[in-house]
């Protein structure tokens, strides 16, 4: 009788089978991955990947809709003679009821197509918002303004927050004396900043320092570092009771020496893996800001100030607001599902729900 | 329990206190505070009116004394005019907080119906479709950006749809009005509330008193219900006191979606208008009001679940 191989997963040989694609596919964050490349890639090279410039207007070509969507026309009966209206009459007929056909040479009495809304083409795949700037280009260069933000955001928190945690967790070794209080006072500190609501600290901080991009990036890391303390203080409690801190004690390391070269390595993971589902809430705060028009200031392109534009175009074009969310959505769903998978993978202790 | 009390009463006041001094000092470091008035020397200001403003914002005293004063005069509930329209910042609050209440209400209430009943039963039902729908609903609820969902909600059922008014709240009650802005508002909550109620609900589930309960024949009506969510339940009701801290922000949010006028709209336009006394009158309400909630969900947590005993 021939060998029956159960497991799929060990037929290496041949082209892949549906099973052993839907297995990585499940195994790993492939979809994510993907996503995230995506917007890596185009935010750091947005002017060679951009079909337009971001911040071109072109009012002839406002409100185009997107590739797909084919134009409307509308049947209307031709009442008047455009040149025997009146002039105030004539100031009437909107931008778009130019877009016409046949228009001028039209009688009265008959009826004629006009084009409501022109058809989208591939020149502009998401087509253009209220003043003919090209969606896809301001979406990628939203893409690179949210990239640098909570880059730059969130290893400033990173680093301020981590080393509090480690300080925290440490004190009492350092500082024998008041180490305690110390710990206990950052602590605090912590607590207090999770009661005050954060959109709000953000706003009154913007009407003091103003608005520019220096003001949200100080904000946006003021925001990004409470998430780490309290896991990385948690960590190193339990890691300075281990054998080997204490070995490292006696063999006569300084405080410093091992709170760094022997505690921190074994906080990285949680860190790593916080640091992650933190990007997610640290985009979808900026874009709220953004919407908020306390965040990135226009006519630089970000993705919460395009939904915010689209917000007032919404009847007429529904493409402006409709691509910039999409993009926040998939990017923090992505980020959440790898924060999830990097969370089961390096650090199951931090698993608290689900 | 009255000692427990007594310090978190303690913790509120200090963490009240640090809260406004780091907004006021704020306000006195980066500049003369006059300038977030008006210029100095600007239109209609003459040099007396400039040093009687100053005078008026006890300007020529310490910070800390000019902290005191503040704070005195917040205490006895003055926290000065707004500058838009001079109206006492306290009128213009009171005025907007009872469209914020409403909304939340209506927020909570869907927040609860919906992220309750669907966490147990995708606890119940695991791996069912219940389950995955559940989990879809936390984790949409977790990622939309809740601006863009309001929007989106705008888009699709007054614009296409036609079937719920866009307009802002009318004088007299519509429910219809209410619809969006709730759902919009609770959406962040309800996926809240649907993921601790179900890792409540697996928790329990696999405890041993519901082995007990079933061996001895209980019906799972009354397990499910009696015995694991009687207990399932407490976890979601302390996430109550961070459901406000989500409303503080979405309601913000929320309300210039839909032009809402509350509080958050308020804060808003505040910014917009760099109103300063207003923001700072409303960080301070908000913040009190997250305390205040997180006080009482601790004191109800003890109350329902007879284990704690805080002393």
């Amino acid at each position: 009788m021939a060998e029956v191989t159960t497991d799929l997963r060990r037929s290496r040989f041949g082209p892949p089978t549906w099973q052993q694609i839907f297995y990585v596919l499940r195994r790993w964050p492939v979809g994510p991955i993907a996503i995230l490349s995506v917007l890596v890639f185009v935010g750091v090279f947005a002017p060679l990947v951009a079909p337009h410039d971001p911040l071109f207007t072109q009012l002839v070509e406002r409100n185009t809709p997107p590739f797909w969507v084919g134009e409307i026309t509308e049947t209307r009966l031709v009442s008047q003679r455009v040149d025997k209206l009146s002039a105030e009459d004539r100031h009437k007929i909107s931008l778009r009821d130019a877009r016409k056909k046949g228009f001028s040479e039209a009688a009265v009495g008959q009826s004629i197509e006009l084009i409501v809304q022109p058809a989208g083409s591939f020149n502009h795949i998401f087509g253009t918002d209220q003043t003919g700037r090209d969606i896809l280009s301001r979406a990628i260069f939203g893409a690179r303004v949210s990239l640098m933000v909570t880059a730059v955001s969130l290893t400033s928190g990173l680093v301020i927050g981590v080393a509090m945690g480690l300080i925290a967790g440490y004190a009492d070794q350092i500082f024998p004396r008041w180490g305690k209080h110390l710990d206990e006072a950052i602590m605090r500190i912590v607590e207090i900043t999770f009661a005050v609501p954060t959109i709000l600290v953000a706003l009154v901080i913007v009407i003091v320092f103003g608005k520019s991009f220096i003001v949200l990036l100080g904000l946006l890391a003021f925001v990004a570092w409470n998430a780490f303390p309290r896991n990385v203080r948690a960590e190193v409690l339990s890691l300075k009771t281990t054998d080997y801190v204490a070995l490292a004690k006696i063999s006569g390391a300084s405080s410093f020496r091992i709170l760094f070269v022997h505690i921190f390595p074994g906080v990285i993971n949680t860190v790593l893996v916080i640091a992650t589902l933190r990007v997610g809430q640290l985009i979808l705060i900026e874009a709220i800001l953004s919407f908020l028009g306390a965040g990135v200031q226009p006519p630089k392109p970000a993705w919460g100030a395009m939904v915010a534009d689209g917000r007032e175009y919404l009847g007429d074009a529904w493409w402006i607001a409709f691509f910039p969310g999409m993009g926040i959505f998939l990017v923090v769903v992505s980020l959440n599902f790898l924060g999830d998978w990097m969370r089961d993978r390096f650090d199951p202790r931090l698993r608290q729900l689900d | 329990m009255s000692r427990f009390i007594i310090r978190r009463l303690f913790y509120m006041f200090l963490t009240m206190i640090i809260a406004t001094l780091l907004v006021f000092s704020l306000s006195r470091v980066v500049g003369d505070p006059r300038l977030l008035y008006v210029q100095e020397g600007g239109y209609g200001l003459s040099e007396e009116a400039w040093e009687a403003m100053g005078v008026k914002l006890h300007l020529d005293k310490p910070v800390a004394v000019q902290y005191l004063y503040w704070l005195g005069d917040a205490v006895t509930g003055d926290l000065g005019d707004s500058m838009l329209d001079r109206k006492p910042v306290v009128q213009i609050m009171w005025d907007a907080l009872g469209a914020t209440l409403q909304l939340a209400f209506f927020g909570w209430i869907f927040a609860t119906a919906l992220g309750v009943p669907l966490g147990v039963l995708s606890a119940v039902k695991r791996g069912s479709v219940w389950d995955y729908l559940g989990r879809s609903v936390a984790l949409l609820g977790q990622t939309l950006p809740v601006f863009w969902v309001g929007i989106m909600g705008i888009l699709i059922f007054a614009v296409k749809l036609g079937w719920l008014p866009v307009g802002t709240r009318p004088e007299e009650f519509s429910f219809k009005h209410f619809v969006m802005p709730a759902i919009t508002l609770g959406w962040f909550s309800a996926a809240g509330y649907l993921r601790l109620t179900r890792s409540a609900m697996l928790d329990v589930m696999d405890s041993e008193y519901i082995k007990l309960a079933r061996a001895k024949g209980v019906s799972s009506t009354a397990v499910l219900w009696k015995h694991a969510f009687r207990n399932a339940i407490i976890a979601p009701l302390t996430f109550s006191s961070l459901v406000l801290a989500g409303f503080i922000t979405g309601a913000i949010v929320t309300e210039t979606v839909f032009s809402w006028p509350g509080l958050g709209r308020l804060a808003f336009s505040s910014v917009d208008d760099n109103d300063f006394p207003v923001m700072v009158g409303l960080m301070l309400l908000f913040t009190f009001m997250f305390l205040v909630v997180n006080l009482f969900t601790d004191i109800l947590y003890a109350y329902v679940d007879p284990r704690i005993r805080y002393g």
